[in-house]
């Protein structure tokens, strides 16, 4: 028994009426109370494009499905366990009283508490083992395309195929910035990188899969409907990590063959006599010893002759973004710095599924082209997005990303001109 | 009754007097006389200090005090003739003597077990003398040595052990060793269990169990290195002289290229050899390349550029060949002249059924090939065969 003494009436009859205690516990409750809410509505976001928990695909679905019961059995098992652990710290408290009796050893107990754990994982496991390998499953593919990372940016080439579309795909197609996909078509990505090591998440549409230089690794994706589902390098790769993003842009099937093959037509030179014409002059003397424009042709000795870049005797990565239809994409420089307005990126993104393929294949129309951003970056890249890519940072004599090419404002204006037309 | 330093003196003195005999009947001149007289002293010293030694009793019992003699150290006879010196010499000389027309591992080991022993030996003889308390001496020893001998016989132990393990895992077949692992690992638990379950084992019971399983898995261990390991495959080594040509055929335009080597470091390449960007294969005189995610064998695939990807190439024919990568002709201008070299990259010439890594960039696009030198995957003498490269 406890020798501590008593409190006394009067002691008693003050604490009834001032009850500091209550306080308190009423003080802590109300801290616990909103710091728990603080952390629920840091939760909340009106627009979230890269929110894990409202998939757009099967493969999504699947990690869904996968996740939410996982975090509500975790969550019922936090809950208990910090339950009984606040219990006994309040209901056991020292208040001066004896150490109660020590047992040691209750089979019944550490027996329920072994099997409890095991079945609880045994469930998680199966169902995370199935996941696993339904994810893995590359049999079924009906698409394919090569993704490779660089710094900082992505690229996507649509190799020939019978896939993608109901007649293949017979001329390849190199993109970047955005990776277009026909929706309800398993893609299959072939994921890689010319550097370091990357990882590409459209979190909408599947999980991560890291880019691994000298190392082909596959990731399933598959969209429901049509739609621009946004996503972010998941692998801190350098200075511009943060800027380097993606996006997939799922098209029905229709929308999709016409994209592609905008992709593959025929280049067609701006009017001669106008700013754009001279901007083609300026881009093949600038731009295109790492920029490629595909077919793109200069005259020499009166003969045509392709004009074929060459970023590998330029480039650390030894390859820069093909612009041949820039203007069929929304952002430039990995994504980053939008080509569009940012009304008409809102009217785009915001588009319902039926009308969203109709609204991007229109590409960047003279009214939603946001001018500056491109401007600003064929000023200045650098300034834009840090790059290393100054001069004296150069690596065996090579730029790492677009450096400052002190183009005179004139040359910007026939540049962007030029730029404007590649649809 | 002698005392040890006496027998040590008068050996000397008798050691002394028979060499300086040999060599007054072997040596003549000057030499002669100062050896026999050098000996002769030497004799004489050893003698006197051999009557000193003898009547002191090795200075371990004072002369004033002639009852103690019978109690002293000295006086006391070793704790017993004992065999194992002469067992672990024998040993080490056998080890010795066999490694060095062996190998030279026995050798060393013959050379440790003789030190140990003489280690061991000598420990043993000293301490047996340090007192007339033979209780006293043991723990003296066992003092001294335990801490050498209980981590050293620790070790040997453990390896033993784990010796005999590997050898067990390596000559079961790749199947057949998890299944014994997991066997095995049952055991363990099972027994664990039983004794966890018992309020009381029996000390001797554990001993026999640990025994007869230490036992097995030695003998066993000792059965399977016997056997020898079941085969495992190696991973292709390049030569520098393998690595010289990219082609075979004599006639072909492409000598004067500068050749690249792949799979340099081959053991280091086996986690990218679970990810190429394609398998191409070789089989039955057709070369083909299979892509995960494309239904059957292809006659083209696409690179990235300026990419470095690694295709693993297998060879499955009788015939060895040397897989090459054709990324175009680079030409450089030395003294206004044009000199065109091709890029060619060719893995090892491999036999059949071998498998490798060909680490292949293609820098520029396919778009600037020359119409009739397209980027390719081909194998130098199969004409016909060729896996066309688009580098977009």
């Amino acid at each position: 028994m406890s020798e501590r003494s008593q409190p006394s009436s009067t002691e008693e009859t003050r604490s009834q009426v001032t009850n500091p205690r209550g306080h308190r516990i009423r003080r802590a409750v109300l801290a616990a109370g909103s710091l728990a809410a603080l952390a629920l509505l840091a939760g909340c976001a009106k627009d979230a494009p890269q929110d894990t928990w409202h998939p757009a695909g099967p493969n999504a679905e699947r990690i869904d499905n996968l996740q939410k019961p996982v975090f509500l059995i975790a969550g019922i098992v936090g809950v208990i366990v910090f339950g009984a652990v606040g219990y006994c710290i309040f209901k056991y408290r020292d208040r001066g009283q004896d150490i109660p009796e020590q047992t040691h050893g209750k089979p019944w107990l550490e027996i329920m508490l072994t099997i409890i754990p095991a079945v609880i994982l045994l469930f998680v496991g199966v169902f995370t083992v199935s996941t696993v390998f339904a994810l893995a499953k590359t049999s079924d593919t009906q698409c394919i395309i090569n993704v490779t990372g660089q710094q900082w940016w992505w690229e996507y080439d649509y190799p020939v195929q019978d896939g993608c579309l109901p007649g293949g795909i017979t001329t390849p197609i190199v993109t970047s910035g955005e990776l277009v996909i026909p929706t309800q078509t398993r893609i299959l990505l072939h994921v890689t990188s010319r550097d370091v090591i990357h990882s590409f998440w459209i979190p909408k549409l599947n999980g991560k899969r890291d880019a691994v230089p000298g190392r082909d690794q596959t990731l399933r994706m598959e969209a429901d409907g049509p739609g621009m589902y946004l996503g972010q390098c998941t692998e801190f790769c350098g200075l511009s990590h943060a800027r380097m993003r993606m996006a997939a842009v799922g098209l029905d099937t229709a929308d999709f063959a016409s994209w592609a093959e905008n992709q593959v037509a025929t280049y067609t030179p701006p009017d001669e006599g106008t700013l754009a014409a001279t901007g083609q002059s300026t881009f093949v003397a600038q731009c295109s010893r790492c920029h490629q424009v595909n077919g793109l042709t200069v005259d020499v000795n009166g003969v045509s002759t392709p004009v074929l870049s060459n970023p590998d005797q330029y480039e650390v990565s030894g390859a820069a973004p093909n612009l041949t239809n820039l203007m069929t994409r929304t952002t430039f420089a990995g994504a980053t710095f939008d080509l569009m307005t940012p009304q008409c990126l809102d009217k785009l993104q915001s588009a319902p599924p039926d009308q969203f393929g109709a609204l991007y294949l229109q590409g960047v129309t003279p009214d939603c082209f946001d001018e500056a951003n491109l401007r600003s970056w064929i000023r200045n890249a650098p300034a834009m997005k840090p790059m290393w890519a100054s001069e004296a940072d150069k690596v065996d004599g090579k730029y790492r990303g677009m450096p400052d090419l002190n183009l005179t404002e004139t040359q910007i204006d026939e540049v962007v001109a030029y730029l404007q037309l590649r649809k | 009754m002698l005392t040890t330093g006496s027998k040590l003196l008068l050996g000397g003195t008798v050691l002394s007097a028979l060499t300086a005999v040999v060599w007054g009947v072997t040596s003549s001149g000057a030499s002669g006389y100062v050896g026999v007289i050098g000996l002769v002293s030497l004799a004489l010293a050893f003698a006197l200090l051999f009557g000193v030694n003898a009547y002191a009793r090795d200075c371990n019992v004072p002369v004033s005090a002639p009852d103690a003699a019978t109690a002293s150290a000295a006086a006391k006879h070793p704790a017993g003739p004992g065999v194992w010196p002469a067992v672990a010499g024998l040993f080490g000389i056998g080890g010795i003597a066999l490694g060095t027309f062996t190998k030279p591992i026995v050798f060393k080991a013959g050379v440790i077990v003789l030190l140990a022993a003489l280690v061991e030996w000598l420990v043993q003889a000293w301490s047996e003398r340090v007192s007339a308390d033979a209780e006293y001496n043991a723990s003296l020893r066992k003092r001294v040595l335990h801490p050498l001998e209980m981590p050293l016989l620790g070790a040997i132990g453990i390896a033993v052990m784990i010796y005999s393990f590997s050898r067990i895992m390596l000559f079961l077949s790749k199947s057949a060793g998890p299944i014994a692992f997991i066997i095995v690992g049952v055991l363990i638990l099972a027994f664990a269990t039983m004794f966890a379950l018992q309020p009381t084992v029996k000390r001797g019971v554990i001993i026999g169990v640990c025994a007869i399983g230490a036992i097995g898995l030695v003998s066993a261990g000792a059965a399977m290195a016997i056997g020898g390991q079941r085969r495992i495959d190696r991973h292709p080594i390049t030569s520098d002289d393998d690595s010289a040509q990219c082609l075979r055929d004599e006639n072909d335009v492409l000598n004067n290229a500068e050749y690249e080597e792949i799979e340099r470091h081959s053991s280091e390449r086996v986690s990218a050899k679970s990810s190429p960007a394609a398998e191409v294969v070789l089989e039955n005189g057709k070369l083909t390349a299979h892509i995960v995610g494309v239904d059957g064998p292809q006659t083209a695939i696409t690179i990235a550029r300026s990419n470095p990807v690694n295709l693993l190439f297998t060879n499955r024919d009788a015939e060895k060949s040397r897989l090459t990568a054709f990324a175009g002709t680079e030409v450089t201008t030395v003294n206004d002249v044009d000199i065109k070299t091709d890029r060619l990259t060719c893995t090892t010439l491999l036999k059949q059924n071998a498998q490798t890594l060909l680490t292949v960039s293609f820098p520029k696009t396919s778009a600037s090939a020359a119409p009739d030198a397209p980027f390719k995957l081909f194998l130098p003498g199969l004409d016909g065969q060729e896996i066309l490269v688009t580098v977009p």
